[in-house]
């Protein structure tokens, strides 16, 4: 949402991240699914991640129907949204973005604090890389809207090597080096990611007004202010549509 | 009706007219208040059902897993469609779950935020999802929608009552 209203933004600095629109890209653990990357709680394996304000809890899931609290850590306050990815945890604040080791599963270790994105960005990880969307109108003092890639391979020490223009970027996927961007009045951008320091534009559909994307196994699930999208994206020259589930229907 | 800010929101309530557009530039509203609503602690325990299939209204976060989507309807519960023919999805069940935004799953479990309560929910049978595990006061109060300005209404009292949802109001 756009606001032009500078106490909004107070407002929203101080109560809430962007959670709404964040996206896909964590897990390969197929029992799990796919979804929001950034959340109140996340899933990696067979443990489950809550905030709980300025602790996070952590569940043991081996047996899902039961899931068992078995820690509590502090993170610190403003923290205001949580994705994992392999074996980091990735917790979202209005200013950064703090990444912790999470090979133990249930005693998360801090690595680093880094501040390319905020809780405000959605984000997607692909092997080293970040794909992370940037706009103005969010709780976090953006001046301009872009697409960022961020080098990720050294952790504790990421890097920007790439920036793209982009009109009002919200939810992003990416699924196999194929990236999606929902880039509001724009519409969906289609991005061959192959080489991720050179992106490639290989399609724009301006009519397609979505919030998010989750790419998985060739289908393109969106939503939009007026349903939900599907679209077969086997060939990224021409991404197909499937069908709509509208709302009020 | 008596409006009070909430204390809260002291210092930052204060704000001035302003302009709401959404995405694509539409003005939508000026000023978005919304007011809290609120249900006592003791029955968020045995809020949580499913029902036959109903219509979307306010779609928020999806979740994909295997061939079935689930679609949190905002402050409300969870839509399970049934994707196993993608040119055809069928809703087929709808889980009631107050105060519901954010979702997951794991094999037969969907977990959910009820309100301020993790809940796991067996959804071997979509159309017969029960909750199997409740984790009371995990999470902090509900968060408010993106854009909103101003809050109206009475403080909710933080040991007896939960707040389940922010409804829009328009200030008079």
């Amino acid at each position: 949402m756009k606001i032009t209203n500078l106490c909004s933004l107070i407002i929203l600095v101080a109560f809430m991240g962007c959670q709404n629109s964040a996206d896909s890209g964590s897990p390969t653990d197929m029992s799990v699914g796919k979804g929001g990357s950034m959340a109140r709680f996340t899933i990696s394996g067979d443990h489950l991640y809550a905030l709980t304000g300025n602790n996070i809890r952590i569940f043991d899931i081996a047996n899902p129907v039961q899931p068992v609290d078995v820690n509590t850590k502090t993170i610190g306050s403003g923290v205001e949204t949580i994705f994992a990815y392999k074996n980091k945890l990735f917790f979202g604040t209005t200013t950064g973005m703090l990444i912790y080791d999470n090979s133990s599963k249930t005693d998360p270790q801090f690595i680093s604090s880094v501040f390319h994105f905020t809780a405000c960005d959605p984000v997607v990880v692909e092997d080293t890389i970040a794909y992370v969307t940037i706009r103005t109108g969010t709780g976090c003092w953006r001046g301009w809207n872009q697409l960022l890639v961020v080098n990720i391979a050294n952790i504790s020490m990421p890097q920007t090597v790439a920036t793209y223009d982009l009109v009002n970027p919200h939810g992003l996927g990416i699924d196999r080096g194929k990236l999606f961007v929902c880039d509001g009045a724009a519409g969906l951008k289609v991005f061959d990611a192959t080489n991720p320091l050179n992106l490639i534009q290989k399609a724009s559909y301006p009519n397609i007004h979505a919030f998010d994307v989750i790419p998985l196994n060739n289908l393109l699930v969106m939503t939009g202010d007026d349903g939900i999208y599907q679209y077969n994206y086997t060939n990224i020259d021409s991404v197909k549509f499937v069908s709509k589930i509208a709302v009020g229907l | 009706m008596k409006r009070i800010l909430f204390l809260l929101l002291a210092g930052l309530s204060s704000c001035v007219t302003g302009e709401t557009t959404d995405d694509f530039g539409n003005v939508t509203n000026r000023n978005r208040t919304v007011i809290p609503i609120t249900i006592p602690k003791e029955e968020l325990a045995n809020s949580v059902h499913t029902s036959g299939p109903q219509a979307l209204v306010d779609p928020g976060k999806i979740y994909v897993f295997n061939s079935y989507l689930y679609v949190v309807e905002r402050y409300k519960g969870v839509h399970v469609i049934d994707n196993s023919n993608q040119f055809a999805p069928k809703n087929i069940s709808f889980i009631t779950i107050p105060g519901c935004v954010d979702i997951a799953v794991k094999e037969n479990t969907l977990y959910a935020d009820n309100a301020i309560d993790l809940v796991a929910i067996d959804i071997s049978n979509p159309t017969a999802a029960t909750v199997s595990a409740r984790h009371p006061n995990v999470f902090p109060p509900l968060p408010l929608p993106e854009d909103v300005e101003t809050i109206l209404g009475h403080s909710p009292d933080p040991i007896r009552d939960v707040i389940i949802a922010w409804k829009d109001t328009t200030v008079k």
